[in-house]
C-alpha cells in the first residue's frame, strides 16, 4: 500500500512536470491495445479512438480533427469512438468535440502497418474547474480615525490571509488609508481561496484580447478609468502585469461591485459610503474571435471609501479548430 | 491500478508546475503490446525523442543497456529509437548532449513476443532562473527630487511604473514616490537571469515546511528592520507561492551581495541601502541536513533610507548537499 502511495505521487509529480513543458500535451491519450487489421493498403496501419468520458448526447458528436497540423476533417463519432487510417510511422492529433470540453492533443502515436491501435482519449471540461481566486486586497479610506470591522465570506476555503484572519480582521483605520491591527500598520488586507468555476468563453462573454506588448497600457487605461489611485494601481499591475505578459494574447474579462459576491461576500463595519470591488478573470487565448466590447462603471470615491482588488487566471476556451 | 494512475496522471497535468523537475521520472510507458513479429525469445524496445528538441546540442544521443559500453545514436526531430533484445528485465540510461541532463537509470522489464514504447522525459539541464518582484522604496528625510537606476545582470522582464534608462521622482519623507502627480509606494522590477551557484553557501540556511516558511521569513526581516507595510508586500506575494511546498530550502542574501542580482545606482546618494534578497528551492520531503542558521545584519534606517525586497526560485540541484 505504501508502495502505491508513493508511485501514485511520483506520478501526479511527473505528469506536472511534462505537462509544464509539453504545454497542452498531456498524457490525454491512453493506450489500451494493438491487434492485427487485414484488407488495409501497403504501409498502412488504423487508430481506433474512443472518448472515455463525454455526455450521452455527445457520443454521436460530428468532431473536427487535425492529423500533423494538416487540414480539419470531420468525423462523425459512433458511440463516442472513431478509426482513422494512416501510413505507417508516428503521427499527432488535435481534436475538437464541442464548447464542453478543452480541444485534445495527443503525443506523437506509433502506427505499425497492418495494425490497429486501440487508444482511449481523456477530456477535459470547460465546467467546474478549481480555480485560486489570487490576492484579493482590501484598502479602507475613512474621512476620520475609526476601528474597523471586515469580514469576508469565500466561496471556497481561505488559502492565504495577511495579516492573520480570525473571524474578521479588526483594527484602526485612518483616513491616509493606514490600517493598525495590532500595533502594526499596513496598507491592506489580503486573502485569498480556492474556489470552482468555469472556463472563460470569450465568444459568450464580454471583454478585451490583449497582446503581450500591451498588457501594461492596457491595464493602465482600464483602472485609470474606473478610478484606481496609482498606488493601488500598482500594486495591481505589479501583481497581474508579469504573469499575463507572459502570454502571447490574453482574454480578459471584468466583475464589477455586486458580481463580486460570486467569489466572496465582503462586510464592512462601520459600513462604507462606497464600496467597490473589481475583479479580473483572465487566461491565455490563441483564437481569434473578437469579443463584444465590456463596458466598465467608474468608481465613486466620495465619503468613506473602501475599494477590493482581485483575479483569477482561468484557462479559456480557444479552440483553433473551430474557428 | 494503472489506469487510474493515468486518469490521476493527466488530471495533476492540468494544474502545471515547473518547479519539482528534480524528482521527474525518467520516462513514461506509452504502450506494451505484443508483436507478431517477435519470437518468443526476442523482445524490442522503442524510445519515443520527442522531449529532445533537435535544434539544440549535438543531436547525438549516447546510451547504454544493462550496464554496457556507451552506444551512439545520432538523432532528428521526433525520432525514435529502436532497440532489440531478449526478454526479461533491462536497465537503460540516456545522456543527449550537455543541453539535458543525464537521464536516471531505468529499469524496465519485458516479456518475450512484446514491443513496449517508452517516452524519454529529457529535462534541460540549465533553467534561465527569474528574480521576481524586487521592489524599492525610498524614505528621503525631505522631499527630494531622486533618480534611480537598476542594472540587471540579465534582462528585464517587467517594470512598473514603465522605467527609460532611470526613474525620477520627487520622494517624500515617508515614502511617498511622486511623478506627473501620480504617487506610487514603491518602484518595481523583474528580470531573468542565472542565478550562479558560488552565491549560495549550501550548507547555511533553512529547510523547512511552506507554512513554517512564511512565519521564518516574517521574523527575519523584522530582524533586518523592515517594517510591517514592507513585510506585508513581501509576504502577500511570496507567502502563497512558498506555503504549498511541502519541503524547502531558504537562503537569504544581503545588502552589497545583491548586486550579483542588480546594482543600484541612486542620486542623490542614499545614507542607508538595505536590500534582502530571498533564494529559495523545493526540495525532497526527506532533505533535512543539519545547517547553520544565518545571521540576518540589521539595517539602520537614518538619513536617507532605500530598501529593497526581492527574491528568485533556485533549482534545487544548486542547494542539495553533495553527501545527501
Amino acid at each position: 500500500m505504501m508502495k502505491s502511495t508513493y508511485l501514485l505521487l511520483l506520478f501526479l509529480l511527473i505528469s506536472m512536470i511534462s505537462f509544464a513543458e509539453e504545454k497542452r500535451i498531456a498524457a490525454n491519450f491512453i493506450f489500451e491495445k494493438s491487434e492485427p487489421a487485414s484488407g488495409l493498403p501497403v504501409n498502412t496501419g488504423v487508430y481506433h479512438f474512443k472518448f472515455s468520458d463525454l455526455d450521452k448526447v455527445d457520443l454521436s458528436a460530428r468532431i473536427t480533427l487535425s492529423c500533423d497540423d494538416g487540414m480539419n476533417e470531420t468525423i462523425q463519432l459512433k458511440k463516442g469512438a472513431f478509426e482513422y487510417q494512416v501510413t505507417e510511422g508516428s503521427h499527432r492529433f488535435v481534436i475538437y468535440v464541442n464548447d464542453n470540453y478543452f480541444e485534445v492533443y495527443s503525443h506523437n502515436l506509433p502506427l505499425v502497418a497492418n495494425e490497429k491501435h486501440y487508444y482511449s482519449i481523456r477530456t477535459f471540461r470547460t465546467e467546474g474547474m478549481q480555480i485560486e481566486v489570487d490576492k484579493p486586497i482590501i484598502y479602507l479610506y475613512p474621512e476620520s480615525t475609526a476601528t474597523f470591522e471586515v469580514n469576508v465570506e469565500a466561496k471556497g476555503e481561505m488559502a492565504f490571509t495577511y495579516p492573520p484572519y480570525n473571524e474578521n480582521w479588526t483594527g484602526t483605520m485612518h483616513p491616509n488609508g493606514n490600517l493598525e491591527i495590532e500595533g502594526e500598520v499596513y496598507k491592506y488586507l489580503f486573502w485569498e481561496s480556492k474556489q470552482e468555476m468555469d472556463a472563460l468563453n470569450p465568444k459568450e462573454t464580454a471583454g478585451f484580447v490583449v497582446t503581450s506588448d500591451n498588457i501594461t497600457s492596457f491595464l493602465e487605461e482600464k483602472l485609470n478609468y474606473v478610478g484606481f489611485t496609482a498606488s493601488e494601481r500598482a500594486d495591481f499591475i505589479t501583481f497581474w502585469g508579469p504573469q499575463m505578459q507572459k502570454e502571447e494574447q490574453v482574454f480578459v474579462t471584468f466583475h464589477q461591485d455586486l458580481d463580486c459576491n460570486a467569489f466572496a461576500e465582503l462586510n464592512i463595519s462601520p459600513a462604507p459610503d462606497n464600496l467597490h470591488r473589481f475583479y479580473m478573470s483572465w487566461g491565455a487565448y490563441d483564437g481569434n474571435h473578437i469579443p463584444k466590447a465590456q463596458e466598465l462603471t467608474p468608481f465613486q470615491r466620495e465619503g468613506f471609501t473602501a475599494i477590493e482588488w482581485g483575479g483569477q487566471e482561468i484557462p479559456t476556451i480557444s479552440n483553433t479548430l473551430s474557428l | 491500478m494503472k489506469k487510474l494512475l493515468l486518469a490521476l496522471l493527466s488530471i495533476a497535468s492540468f494544474q502545471a508546475n515547473a518547479s519539482d523537475s528534480y524528482l521527474m521520472m525518467p520516462y513514461t510507458l506509452i504502450y506494451d503490446s505484443v508483436d507478431q513479429n517477435l519470437n518468443q525469445d526476442q523482445a524490442l524496445y522503442l524510445f519515443d525523442l520527442t522531449t529532445l528538441d533537435a535544434d539544440l546540442g549535438e543531436q547525438q544521443l549516447i546510451y547504454s543497456i544493462d550496464g554496457g559500453e556507451n552506444l551512439f545514436y545520432p538523432y532528428s526531430a521526433g525520432d525514435t529509437l529502436a532497440i532489440h533484445t531478449v526478454p526479461g528485465a533491462h536497465s537503460f540510461q540516456f545522456y543527449a548532449g550537455q543541453e539535458y541532463a543525464e537521464t536516471r537509470l531505468m529499469q524496465l522489464e519485458i516479456k518475450g513476443g512484446h514491443r513496449s514504447m517508452y517516452r524519454i522525459n529529457f529535462s534541460r539541464a540549465y533553467k534561465i532562473d527569474a528574480v521576481r518582484k524586487p521592489v524599492i522604496y525610498l524614505y528621503p528625510e525631505e522631499t527630494t527630487d531622486v533618480s534611480i537606476k537598476v542594472d540587471p545582470v540579465g534582462e528585464f522582464t517587467f517594470t512598473y511604473p514603465n522605467i527609460d534608462l532611470e526613474w525620477n521622482f520627487a520622494c517624500e519623507p515617508y515614502g511617498t514616490l511622486k511623478r506627473e502627480e501620480e504617487a506610487y509606494r514603491y518602484l518595481f522590477w523583474e528580470s531573468e537571469q542565472d542565478i550562479p551557484t558560488q552565491l549560495i553557501n549550501k550548507k547555511e540556511g533553512v529547510v523547512l515546511s511552506g507554512t513554517d516558511a512564511v512565519e521564518y521569513l516574517e521574523i527575519q526581516m523584522q530582524q533586518f528592520g523592515m517594517t510591517s507595510e514592507e513585510r506585508a508586500d513581501f509576504i502577500t506575494y511570496w507567502g502563497p507561492i512558498l506555503q504549498t511546498k511541502s519541503n524547502l530550502y531558504i537562503y537569504l542574501l544581503f545588502n552589497e551581495v545583491c548586486d550579483a542580482f542588480a546594482s543600484l545606482e541612486i542620486s542623490p546618494k542614499p545614507t542607508q541601502i538595505g536590500r534582502f534578497y530571498v533564494l529559495w528551492a523545493t526540495v525532497p520531503d526527506n532533505y533535512n541536513p543539519s545547517l547553520e542558521s544565518q545571521e540576518v545584519p540589521k539595517m539602520q534606517r537614518d538619513g536617507f533610507t532605500v530598501l529593497e525586497w526581492g527574491g528568485a526560485e533556485v533549482n534545487a540541484s544548486k542547494v542539495l548537499l553533495e553527501d545527501f
